[in-house]
């Protein structure tokens, strides 16, 4: 049989160099592959294409650093399962509704990372990789993935979740409503609850209105480890004629409201429809720690302890006043208070329940809910703990020219 | 009955087989995605298939020929071409499958599933194979017999035909 005995040493040498390359084209090709899917999907909406981050003006203050990794640059559902937050410090989560009501986490600390591992795992792209082995569906992707981890090549590739969260209702009475993160070991990391104005105490509106909200109130308590408390954070949609001098200025106890006959009037404007309040406490200050053990107690919160806002069904309305004021004071002495605007995107009319709807969406952001696209216009924030501090812009850089009057 | 492989041929083969599996794989991963988007995922599959169908039979094709000229036996050459056709999608796609199954938790979830699943892919690959290498193996002139087969060309035709059938048992003797 006349057959060559060995390879062609050249036909050998050239496969092998293929062999080489086509690994390479793996290796590297991948962030080409994700620019190319971005330039073609971006338009559709559907692939949860992050926006650029925001120009954070470069100041440094403890409320830039507060401001920057809580508020919700941009959020997005690209699918009925995915939800996408991407924050100011550049980082980003994305929630995945693994089933009614429950949702794991995943965080990023870079927002490309994000995008790309929502490529990486988009549904709607996962069977083309595996197509290479064969049309059954091996999971060949998943192992690529695993293989550029191991190689050192790609750090959040295949990450875990870091926590997973589940809705709750009626944790602060009925109307209320909120999640809770729990860990891989099922403690409580994070609880998040929103009273309704409707459903608030007079007492509760009163503090409400001290801080400038309006439809509801919403608290936010980040657990360490050990439950240790870490922030407490209250939130709302912002009101219109509130200013800074005005909370400032207020040193009596709060006032018991009674459930307004006139809707509110919201801060608002055709630039920025949707504009949230929130102020900042650290916990691991003293002062504030203990303020945080005298309102919150440990409950019972779909099988695990969270700290609950108890003083609005258990107390008197004198000692729920009292309480109240008390938080109020720590407020004005020493929270961070940050203002964000918010672009609804793709909504018609802006209606006060649409307001409301995407208020407690970004509330609510790293949660299985459902709630409009936004992207963040405006922010601006202020240091309480520092006297003559007034509202800075976070974005423009621009020194505001009466911030204390304007509320607008 | 024993089965030999031509080592030359097989080592080729490998080599041909990896090299195919690695640029499907780049392929699927670089180029899959954006044209997913705007073609729909099934029909990437689908070509993909099809793709990876018609290259692996055209590699054992290119495999075989030379084998078949050469009068090799049909069992050596099926040989040469399924081995080396497997060692290659085995070399890149098996590791993976391990490495996604474990990562992804598909073989917690059903182990079975993913096993079956990798026997089809296999199958198909070396029903590719299979084919690619039969094809080679009837040599075309033979095909084309039946037009020469007119009056006057019938004593030419059957001259030649007599030939090749000593010259290939000639060489069989010979292996």
């Amino acid at each position: 049989m006349k057959l060559p005995r060995q390879l062609p040493s050249l036909t050998s040498a050239l496969l092998i160099i293929v062999v080489v390359l086509t690994s390479l084209v793996l290796v590297v090709g991948r962030d080409v592959s994700h620019r190319l899917t971005l330039a073609v999907c971006t338009d559709t909406g559907e692939c949860g294409a992050f926006p650029q981050s925001p120009p954070v003006c470069q100041y440094h203050g403890r409320d830039r650093a507060v401001a920057r990794a809580s508020f919700a640059f941009a959020q997005q559902q690209p699918a009925e399962t995915a939800r996408l937050v991407q924050y100011g410090d550049d980082s980003a989560s994305v929630v995945v509704t693994t089933e009614p009501d429950v949702a794991e986490v995943y965080t990023f600390q870079r927002w490309e990372n994000a995008q790309r591992w929502v490529l990486d795992h988009s549904s709607a792209l996962g069977d083309v990789a595996n197509a290479a082995a064969g049309p059954t569906g091996q999971p060949v992707r998943d192992g690529y993935l695993q293989m550029l981890q191991l190689l050192q090549l790609d750090h959040q590739a295949a990450i875990t979740p870091e926590s997973t969260v589940r809705n709750i209702t009626d944790p602060a009475g009925e109307g209320s409503a909120g999640a809770v993160h729990t860990d891989d070991q099922g403690a409580v990391t994070k609880l998040s609850v929103i009273i309704p104005d409707g459903s608030a105490t007079p007492e509760l509106r009163g503090l409400m209105d001290e801080l400038g909200m309006w439809g509801f109130f919403s608290y936010t308590v980040e657990l360490g480890a050990d439950l240790a408390p870490r922030r407490l954070k209250f939130e709302g949609p912002a009101v219109a004629d509130w200013s800074l001098d005005q909370l400032r200025s207020s040193h009596e106890y709060i006032t018991a409201v009674a459930r307004p006959e006139e809707a509110p009037n919201p801060q608002t404007s055709p630039e920025t429809p949707s504009i949230l309040r929130s102020y900042a406490l650290d916990l691991t200050r003293t002062a504030n720690e203990a303020l945080y053990r005298e309102i919150f107690a440990m409950e019972s919160v779909g099988g695990a302890a969270a700290p609950l806002l108890t003083a609005e069904d258990r107390l008197s309305h004198g000692e729920r006043r009292e309480l109240y004021t008390g938080i109020a004071d720590r407020i004005r002495t020493d929270a961070v208070l940050v203002e964000t605007g918010h672009r609804i995107i793709g909504s018609g009319d802006v209606t006060h329940d649409l307001l409301s709807e995407t208020a407690q969406g970004l509330v609510l952001r790293d949660a299985p809910v459902q709630g409009p696209s936004t992207r963040l216009v405006d922010a601006r924030t202020a240091d309480l703990s520092i006297a003559s501090s007034r509202f800075e812009p976070l974005l423009t850089c621009e020194v505001e020219p009466d911030s204390e009057g304007d509320s607008s | 009955m024993t089965f030999t492989v031509h080592v030359p041929a097989l080592s080729r083969g490998i080599l041909l087989h990896l090299v195919l599996s690695t640029t499907l794989l780049a392929v699927a991963v670089v180029l899959g995605p954006p044209i997913a988007w705007l073609t729909g995922q099934s029909v990437v599959v689908i070509v993909l298939t099809v793709l990876a169908v018609l290259t692996r039979a055209g590699v054992a094709r290119w495999q075989a020929r030379p084998l078949w000229q050469a009068g090799a036996s049909l069992g050596m050459i099926m040989l040469t071409c399924l081995f080396s056709g497997l060692t290659g999608y085995s070399l890149v796609f098996v590791p993976l499958n391990l490495m996604g199954m474990v990562s992804g938790g598909v073989l917690q979830q059903s182990g079975v599933a993913a096993l079956f699943a990798l026997i089809i892919d296999i199958t198909l690959m070396l029903a590719a194979i299979t084919g690619g290498a039969l094809t080679a193996a009837v040599p075309p002139k033979r095909r084309k017999t039946s037009r020469l087969l007119s009056a006057e060309n019938l004593p030419v035709v059957q001259q030649i035909q007599e030939a090749f059938e000593e010259n290939r048992r000639r060489h069989r003797q010979s292996i």
